[in-house]
């Protein structure tokens, strides 16, 4: 019995990008998330992979982007979501997890930037909930960076920290 | 060139010529400002000079208040940051195997004196009152550092002017670069000035 194809290639997102695959041989990554959050959603029938590297955690308060589609956590979503049911994926077979959401600020400035990962959390488990879904496992808060990569292969997700070896999830 | 680019450009100039005076002062020693780069460039991509978003970094943070919020973020690698602290402290470089507390002690007060001389710099052009808070020193991943000044930026535009300083320590084997990304908030203030002149 052969076991999942060994990842040949990564698609690393940048700030409010997101991306689909059903490609055995790709993995997805976000890299260096502090505040920003990972939406990171697998289909263990159909294969399917989609992740999102949300920067914000509300459209109203901002301007959408076609460049930069995912930033906001409210629209990105459900955006991703709508796209992997599209291709077969479906919602109640959907492995969820966030990522990130990091509050990197730890001094007197903590209040000054609104603390902005834990919002992009609460939004993000919020959407999900809007959606009729639910968080499968999270890694979020603390005071430190995260790199999250996922398999599509296999669904199979590392996350590490600076001065951290990357843990299985 | 765009207006608004331009006299970012100048500010920025004068600003970083500025600071660097300013930690000149500090550390005893001359500092040559080799480059300076003013670029307008998508905000993702700012993680790119600093070798991509994994890379390790030490970053020196403040925020600024008075007549426009903002951010203001010196990032370093760490082998910078601690040939700085070996020069601030009058060691030989190299001295320093890690990041100590008052390591990090000295990188703040770094971080108080260019935050000073820019927005003084910037206060004496434009007339605006621009006030540094205490500075916060991190050490995460260059990506991670960065969205504590990209959120802001992001929420309403994907791109940025960024100033990029390659400066030497003269004599010393230092060079670094010093990021310098308005908000809108700060870039709006600038221009209300800008039309008044």
């Amino acid at each position: 019995m052969s076991g999942p194809a060994a990842v040949v290639r990564t698609t690393a997102l940048s700030l409010g990008e997101w991306h689909i695959s059903a490609d055995p041989e790709e993995s997805l990554a976000c890299i260096g998330l502090g505040s920003c959050v990972a939406f990171v959603a697998w289909d263990p029938v159909t294969g399917l992979a989609g992740m999102a590297h949300m920067v914000l955690p509300d459209s109203t308060q901002g301007r959408e982007s076609a460049t930069a589609p995912a930033k906001f956590v409210d629209t990105a979503i459900p955006l991703v979501v709508d796209r992997m049911t599209a291709r077969g994926a479906r919602r109640e077979r959907l492995r969820i997890h966030l990522v990130g959401g990091a509050g990197m600020l730890q001094g007197v400035q903590r209040t000054n930037s609104m603390n902005i990962g834990e919002r992009n959390t609460i939004a993000a488990r919020a959407a999900v909930r809007a959606l009729g879904l639910r968080v499968y496992a999270e890694a979020t808060g603390g005071g430190h960076g995260r790199t999250v990569r996922l398999s599509v292969a296999d669904g199979s997700m590392t996350i590490s920290s600076p001065g951290s070896s990357a843990v299985a999830a | 060139m765009t207006r608004e680019l331009g006299a970012w450009a100048d500010l920025v100039q004068l600003g970083t010529s500025q600071a660097m005076a300013g930690l000149s002062e500090m550390i005893g020693a001359e500092i040559e400002v080799s480059d300076l780069e003013l670029r307008c460039i998508p905000v993702a991509a700012v993680s790119e000079a600093f070798g991509g978003r994994d890379r390790e970094a030490v970053g020196i943070y403040l925020t600024v208040s008075g007549a426009a919020d903002g951010h203001l973020m010196l990032m370093y690698e760490p082998r910078i940051a601690l040939a700085f602290v070996d020069l601030l402290y009058g060691e030989p470089l190299g001295t320093g195997g890690a990041l100590t507390e008052m390591g990090r002690s000295a990188l703040g007060e770094m971080g108080n004196v260019i935050g000073a001389y820019f927005l003084n710099a910037i206060a004496d052009a434009t007339g605006l009152a621009l006030l540094p808070s205490p500075p916060e020193v991190l050490t995460d991943m260059a990506g991670a550092l960065l969205d504590i000044v990209s959120a802001d930026i992001l929420l309403t535009q994907d791109e940025t002017y960024m100033g990029e300083a390659t400066f030497s320590v003269a004599g010393q084997d230092v060079s670094g670069v010093f990021l310098v990304m308005p908000t809108p908030g700060l870039l709006d203030a600038l221009s209300r000035v800008a039309e008044l002149t």
